[in-house]
């Protein structure tokens, strides 16, 4: 593909866990390009969750290369890697387990402030006031502790997290699984509404298609540890061609359609009764 | 000529002890459940559904404030756990003991509720491993729940919930915690094994399209009260109250992937002890007038098929 580089190249990437009969993760390619949002979906234990884990460094591959924003991000160690993670950030399933329970949730978004040194000590508190604003949280909520917080709550916190080092790629894990569905359409709009702002790519790791249709340009299927099909997500999941695409497609549950009638009506109206 | 039901829920408030004050979590519900009839009670974090389901098995903290009836009319009794009730809950680790074969735990519930020996016990565990399709029944039966992945244990539970055949099978979201391909599988199994048996099903569930699946009627609650209740089909092509609308204008967006904002329902559910004088949804509610912030919407229809809403005026 002509164009400007991606932002996050893999290649070739294995891992095979010791005493495993097969890799986790067999030749994966795949590339992001700056402000693409791109889906990687497949059943449990497809091996998407340790392709995640690769691309963050949280485990070494056996083979293959990543580079992000130009780097070699295998190569990179100590100062290098820690500036160049700003850029890469994390939110994931279950923002409890992200969150330190004993720390005030504004202490925690100012972190990465301190950490990468992006704003000076002085200017702190308005900059986390900034961020809780920017996704939707009153500032006042700073000064409460996880557990006070509705899980809703909480995943704007673990996203306002993230946004404070100024991140251009975002590793969504299953960012919105354990969320209620209007809730699930809130954090949704949310990461649409700052992702346009901000300029944002993300790589969305779901099992939910709904979440990848409504929050991916393209999608990649894995299935045993590889990528088995890729293309535009309305397409693939349209008309999928690979077996694990078809089974996930086929597994989908769906509505029956609303009633015409309701198509169009605004206010509800009682059933019509036949009896 | 009219079926007695299984269970009736007449009026049923739970109040749980919390800080700074109790959590009314159900406020007055009306329900019925015929023999045989599966029902979905579908509502977000906070709707009552799992507090309703604990009720109904009994299972509700001794601190816990009831008011209101619980009967099981066509059972003539209070029900036994385990044996007229079975019990599926979401995460299959929370009823399977770790330590205990998968045969030994679904022996025992025929051993304790239809006096089995134990080996014809274990060789009914087999067979119904099986039925819950376990592969290679016999040779797994002496296994630990932990060398069996999260879809064949939510299986080995769904075995233990049906081994005494009970009349009824509540289900907390039994697929929430699983993928969506392995979720297919269960609700195809749960759906199979309640006609075959003639069990009525009660299934917990935030999840619309999950009640659509498996249900002939589905309940929504909303803030400890139920909202709008129907025949499954028509509930979903033909929403009466403004949040089951909203509701499945979300799904229906993540099904058709159009793009655009998902309409998401501004705000949150009330928090405990906050809940508005009138309805409950009236502030998040895009039809909402002065009457819907002061009155409690009264329930229009009967008791298999109605709504709360002021706006649902014929």
């Amino acid at each position: 593909m002509s164009g400007p580089a991606p932002l996050l190249e893999v290649e070739g990437l294995t891992k095979r866990w010791p005493g495993a009969t097969a890799p986790a993760v067999t030749e994966v390619s795949l590339a992001v390009a700056s402000g693409e949002r791109v889906a990687l979906v497949g059943a449990s234990g497809s091996g998407k969750t340790t392709l995640a884990r690769l691309i963050l460094r949280l485990v070494e591959p056996d083979r293959g290369s990543i580079r992000f924003a130009g780097r070699d991000l295998l190569a990179l160690r100590g100062e290098a890697l820690r500036r160049i993670r700003a850029e890469l950030q994390l939110v994931f399933q279950d923002p409890l387990a992200a969150l330190d329970p004993r720390r005030r949730v504004g202490a925690q978004v100012a972190d990465p402030l301190r950490a990468h040194r992006l704003v000076p000590r002085s200017g702190r508190t308005a900059a986390v006031a900034a961020l809780f604003e920017r996704v939707g949280l009153d500032p006042a909520l700073a000064r409460r502790y996880p557990h006070e917080l509705s899980g809703g709550q909480r995943q704007r916190v673990a996203i306002a997290r993230a946004l404070a080092s100024r991140p251009r790629l975002l590793l969504l894990d299953e960012p919105v699984a354990q969320l209620d569905v209007s809730v699930k359409a809130q954090i949704l709009d949310l990461l649409e509404r700052l992702r346009r702002e901000d300029g944002l790519a993300w790589l969305l790791i779901t099992h939910d298609l709904g979440v990848a249709r409504a929050a991916s340009d393209r999608i990649l299927v894995m299935a045993e540890g590889r990528i088995v099909e890729e293309g535009p997500t309305a397409a693939v999941l349209a008309a999928p061609r690979a077996p694990a695409t078809r089974a996930l497609v086929a597994a989908e549950l769906r509505l029956p359609p609303l009633d015409p009638r309701d198509l169009s009506a605004t206010a509800p109206s009682a059933n019509p009764r036949t009896t | 000529m009219r079926l007695v039901p299984l269970l009736e829920l007449r009026g049923l408030s739970v109040s749980l002890p919390a800080e700074p004050a109790p959590v009314r979590a159900l406020r007055g519900l009306d329900l019925e459940l015929l023999p045989g009839e599966r029902l979905a009670l579908v509502g977000e974090s906070g709707s009552g559904k799992s507090t309703a389901l604990l009720a109904i098995a009994g299972l509700l903290p001794d601190e816990a404030e009831i008011t209101g009836g619980r009967r099981f009319p066509a059972l003539g009794r209070e029900p036994t756990p385990g044996r007229d009730l079975g019990l599926v809950l979401q995460d299959p680790f929370a009823s399977l003991d770790p330590v205990l074969s998968v045969g030994e735990q679904i022996g025992e519930v025929l051993v304790a509720h239809r006096g089995a020996r134990w080996a014809e016990a274990r060789r009914a565990a087999v067979v119904l491993l099986g039925r819950v399709g376990i592969a290679e029944p016999e040779a797994r039966v002496d296994d630990p729940p932990h060398r069996f992945s999260g879809g064949q244990r939510q299986r080995i539970a769904i075995a233990m919930a049906i081994a005494a055949g009970p009349r009824l099978l509540l289900a907390d979201e039994p697929t929430s915690a699983l993928d969506t391909v392995v979720q297919a599988q269960i609700l195809d199994l749960l759906d199979g094994l309640v006609r075959e048996q003639g069990t009525a099903l009660l299934l917990v569930t935030h999840d619309l399209a999950v009640a659509g699946r498996i249900a002939d009627r589905i309940a929504v609650l909303y803030a400890g009260r139920l909202v709008e209740c129907g025949p499954a089909a028509l509930l979903l092509r033909h929403p009466r109250h403004p949040y089951t609308r909203a509701l499945l204008a979300i799904a229906r967006a993540l099904e058709a992937g159009t793009g655009g904002p998902l309409a998401a329902i501004p705000g949150t559910p009330p928090e405990p002890g906050a809940e508005p004088p009138g309805c409950s949804f009236a502030p998040r509610c895009p039809l909402a007038f002065a009457r819907c912030a002061e009155e409690p919407p009264a329930w229009r229809g009967h008791a298999r098929d109605g709504v709360a809403c002021h706006r649902a005026d014929r």
